[in-house]
C-alpha cells in the first residue's frame, strides 16, 4: 500500500444512527471461514436493516476493506491464509486515525487468547453461539464510542487548522513589528543590549535612535503582560519615538506624545513603564524620564560609585496628559562613565532554588567588572539561572559615553525623501516670548528647512548650528546665564534649573532667525543669522569664546568646526555663520 | 416452508428436537431463536450445515491419524464454535472436550471421543434435517 487511503468522513446518515428510532444501515464486514458461522452473522445483521460483505478468510478481509471500506468488522479469530489478529492489525493500519471498531467472533475462553485480540486493535468480543441481543448492544456501544471518535478528531482537526493560521498571522505580524519597532540604531557602538522575549513578541520594548544634532536617544519600555498585546501597543510607541527624535522633539514632548497615545488606546490595566535617556553628541551629560523603569545606574571608570537616577513618574498610559510630570533629570556624566538601565525581569530573574538575581548581585556585578561589567553581569546572570525557564522578559541596557558621537553605518532611522531640488530661498522666524517659552520652538525651523530643501544629510549639523546659536541667544544673550556653572554635576542641574526660572520670570524678548540658501556648484551655502534683544557682551567676553571643550564651552568651537565663517556683530547680540557643501 | 407447521409450540420449534431421556442433541432455546433468526433461510443454512461439517470430521479423523495436534485443536475449536452456533450444544461440549483431550490426553482418548463426536453429529443432522423439513 503506497500511502494511507483516504479516510471517508462520516456521513450525516451514519451520524444520525442512534438519534433517530430506526437506525440508517450500516456495512460491516464479516469475516469466517465457517460458512454457517457467517449465514448467522447475516442473518442477524440483515435483521438489523445492515448491510453485509463476506470474507473467508484474513487476507480477503484486508482486500475487501480497502474496497469496500465498511463501517465495522466482525472478525473470527483461527483461519487459513491469514488469522484474525494479523488481518485486524491491518485493516487498523489502513484505517488510520479513523476508528473503525473490530468486534472478535470467538469460542475463546483462554485469557491469552484474549489478551491477544487486544493487542491486535481489537475493540470488543463475541462468543459463539452468537446471541442477537448481545450483537446489537456491542454495535451500539460502540457506535457511541465512534461518535466519540469523530468528534475528537473533528475537533483535532480544527484546532490544528486554528494553530497553523495562527503560526502563520504571528510570524506575518513578527515581521511587521519587527520592520516598525527595531529600524533604529540599536547597533550604535555606544549600545550593548541583551533582550530575551518569554513569547514571541516581547513585552519589553528597546528604541533607539540618534538626534539630528547627533545625540543618542534611547527608550526602554515594558509593558504589563507580554504578547500580542503588548507589542500592537508598542507599535504606535515605537512609531512616535523614531519620528519625533528624528524632528528634534525634546524627551518631555515625546513622553508627552507617546503617554496621549497609549492613554487613549490601551484598557486600564496595560500600560508601559519606560525610560527615555538621552545621551548628548559629546557624551558629557545624560537627560533621563523615568517612569515606572528600575534606578538607572551611572557607574564611573573604575567601579568605585555607582549613581541613581530612580523612577519619579506614572508609567505612560496611565494617567491623562494633564496629570503627566514631563520634566527630566540631568545628570553629568565623566570619561569613561557607563549608563546600565533594565527592566524588573533581570534582578526578578529566579533560580531553581526560587531565589532572585536581585540588586545585590547586579551592584556586585557592576563593582566588580572592571573593564567590562556589562560582560560580567550577562555571564553571571546566565550562570545564575541555569536552564530555568524565565517568567518575564529581560532587557539590559548599557551606554558607553566614549562611543556616543559615532554613528552606525546601518543607521536608517533619519532618512527623508527631498522634495524639492535646492533653490534660493530665505526664511525669518522671529520667535516672541510667549514662544521662547514653549517647550520646543526648534523642531518646527528644522521640519521648515528640510521639507523645503534637499539638506537631508547636513540635517544634522544644520540644525546643531541653528541649536547652538537659539540656545547661546536666550540662554546668555536673553537670560543672562553663566555657562561656568555647568563644569560641575551640581551646577549642572543647577543651571538648568535657573533657566526655568530665569525664563518663566523673563518680561519681555525675542529672538530672531534666518535662514538663507544660495545654491552653488555641486552644493549649496546656507547663512544663518540669529538676533536677540538682549544687550549683548559690549565689554565681556562672548560665551563660549575661550574654546575651552568642555561641555558649556563647546558651543563656540563647535561652530566655528562646522562652519565656513562665524561672525558675532557687536554688541554680541547677532551671531552670523556660513554653512557651505559639499 | 415453515416451522410453524410442524409443531402447536409458541415458537414454532418442532417437537422432533426435543428427544427423550438423553441430553437433546439440540438446545431448546437456541434452537428457537436460530429457527426465527435464519426464517425461510433455515433449509439453506441445515444444508450448508449437512455439507460442511462431514468434511471438518473427515479431516478430524486424518489429523488424529496423523497425530497433528495443532490441526486437531484448530479443527475441533472450529467445530465447537459452527455447533454452537447451530444450537448442538451437546455436540459443541463434546468438541470442547476434544480440545482438552488434544493438550493433555492419550491418542487412544482421542480417537474415542471423535467417534463420540461423530455418533452425535448423525443426531444433529437428522434433527437439523427433520426440522427443516
Amino acid at each position: 500500500m503506497a500511502e494511507p487511503l483516504p479516510v471517508p468522513l462520516p456521513g450525516a446518515e451514519t451520524q444520525s444512527a442512534l438519534e433517530s428510532a430506526a437506525p440508517a444501515p450500516l456495512r460491516f464486514l464479516i469475516v469466517d471461514d465457517e460458512r454457517t458461522n457467517l449465514l448467522v452473522l447475516r442473518a442477524i445483521l440483515e435483521h438489523a436493516g445492515h448491510q453485509v460483505i463476506e470474507a473467508d478468510n484474513g487476507a480477503n478481509a484486508v482486500l475487501a476493506f480497502e474496497r469496500e471500506r465498511p463501517d465495522m468488522v466482525l472478525m473470527d479469530v483461527m483461519m487459513p491464509v491469514m488469522d484474525g489478529y494479523d488481518a485486524t492489525r491491518r485493516i487498523k493500519t489502513l484505517a488510520g486515525s479513523h476508528f473503525v471498531p473490530v468486534i472478535f467472533l470467538t469460542a475463546l475462553t483462554d485469557e491469552a487468547a484474549l489478551a491477544r485480540c487486544i493487542e491486535a486493535g481489537g475493540d470488543d468480543f463475541l462468543t459463539k453461539p452468537y446471541n442477537r441481543v448481545i450483537l446489537q448492544s456491542k454495535i451500539s456501544a460502540l457506535l457511541r464510542l465512534r461518535e466519540l471518535y469523530w468528534v475528537r478528531e473533528k475537533q483535532r482537526d480544527e484546532i490544528q487548522l486554528h494553530h497553523q493560521r495562527l503560526q502563520q498571522e504571528q510570524t506575518l505580524a513578527e515581521r511587521i513589528f519587527s520592520k516598525v519597532v527595531h529600524r533604529g540604531c540599536l547597533d550604535n557602538p555606544a549600545i550593548r543590549y541583551l533582550v530575551s522575549p518569554v513569547a514571541l513578541f516581547n513585552g519589553d520594548l528597546l528604541l533607539a535612535a540618534r538626534r539630528p544634532s547627533g545625540g543618542l536617544l534611547v527608550m526602554l519600555g515594558d509593558f504589563t503582560g507580554h504578547g500580542l498585546p503588548a507589542a500592537v501597543a508598542a507599535l504606535p510607541a515605537a512609531e512616535i519615538f523614531y519620528e519625533m527624535t528624528a524632528k528634534g522633539y525634546s524627551i518631555g514632548e515625546i513622553v508627552g506624545e507617546i503617554n496621549h497615545k497609549l492613554k487613549s488606546m490601551l484598557p486600564p490595566e496595560l500600560f508601559l513603564a519606560a525610560c527615555l535617556l538621552e545621551l548628548d553628541v559629546s557624551g558629557a551629560s545624560l537627560a533621563v524620564w523615568n517612569g515606572g523603569i528600575p534606578d538607572v545606574l551611572i557607574r564611573d571608570a573604575n567601579g568605585k560609585t555607582l549613581r541613581r537616577l530612580p523612577s519619579r513618574h506614572l508609567p505612560l498610559g496611565v494617567v491623562n496628559n494633564s496629570g503627566l510630570d514631563r520634566s527630566i533629570e540631568l545628570a553629568r556624566l565623566d570619561a569613561g562613565d557607563r549608563i546600565y538601565v533594565y527592566t524588573d525581569g533581570l534582578t526578578e530573574a529566579a533560580n531553581s532554588n526560587g531565589e532572585m538575581f536581585g540588586d545585590q548581585r547586579l551592584s556586585r556585578c557592576l563593582a566588580e567588572g572592571a573593564d567590562d561589567p556589562y560582560a560580567l553581569l550577562c555571564a553571571t546572570l546566565a550562570r545564575f539561572r541555569g536552564d530555568i525557564a524565565q517568567r518575564d522578559d529581560i532587557t539590559l541596557i548599557e551606554l558607553t559615553t566614549a562611543a556616543a558621537g559615532q554613528v552606525a553605518a546601518t543607521d536608517t532611522s533619519l532618512s527623508v525623501v527631498p522634495p524639492h531640488p535646492p533653490a534660493h530661498w530665505r526664511v525669518t522666524l522671529e520667535l516672541k516670548i510667549d514662544a521662547l517659552r514653549q517647550a520646543a520652538p526648534l523642531p518646527p525651523v528644522l521640519q521648515l528647512v528640510t521639507e523645503l530643501q534637499a539638506l537631508n544629510e547636513h540635517r544634522e549639523r544644520i540644525y546643531l548650528i541653528v541649536a547652538e546659536l537659539f540656545n547661546n541667544a536666550l540662554e546668555h544673550g536673553l537670560l543672562r546665564l553663566d555657562s561656568a556653572l555647568k563644569d560641575s554635576p551640581q551646577g549642572f542641574a543647577e543651571y538648568y534649573r535657573l533657566r526655568e526660572q530665569a525664563l518663566a520670570v523673563l518680561a519681555d524678548g525675542w529672538i530672531e532667525i534666518e535662514l538663507a540658501h544660495v545654491p552653488r556648484q555641486g552644493g549649496g551655502r546656507l547663512t544663518v543669522q540669529v538676533r536677540d534683544s538682549g544687550p549683548g557682551f559690549a565689554g565681556q567676553a562672548f560665551p563660549g569664546s575661550a574654546g575651552t571643550m568642555t561641555a558649556s564651552g563647546r558651543g563656540m568651537a563647535l561652530l566655528r568646526s562646522l562652519c565656513k565663517t562665524v561672525v558675532v556683530h557687536a554688541p554680541g547680540n547677532h551671531v552670523e555663520v556660513v554653512y557651505e557643501w559639499p | 416452508m415453515s416451522g410453524r407447521e410442524h409443531g402447536a409450540h409458541r415458537t414454532g420449534v418442532p417437537k422432533t428436537v426435543v428427544q427423550d431421556g438423553a441430553m437433546p442433541a439440540l438446545d431448546e432455546e437456541l434452537f428457537a431463536e436460530l429457527f426465527s433468526l435464519m426464517g425461510e433461510n433455515f433449509g439453506g443454512f441445515v444444508s450448508v450445515f449437512i455439507k460442511d461439517t462431514p468434511v471438518r470430521l473427515a479431516a478430524l479423523r486424518a489429523a488424529a491419524a496423523n497425530h497433528d495436534r495443532e490441526q486437531l485443536n484448530q479443527l475441533a475449536h472450529m467445530l465447537k464454535g459452527s455447533a454452537a452456533n447451530a444450537s448442538a450444544m451437546t455436540l459443541s461440549s463434546r468438541c470442547a472436550r476434544l480440545e482438552t483431550l488434544v493438550r493433555d490426553g492419550s491418542p487412544e482418548q482421542i480417537d474415542e471421543q471423535i467417534a463420540c463426536i461423530e455418533a452425535e453429529y448423525q443426531r444433529v443432522a437428522a434433527a437439523l434435517v427433520e426440522a427443516a423439513r
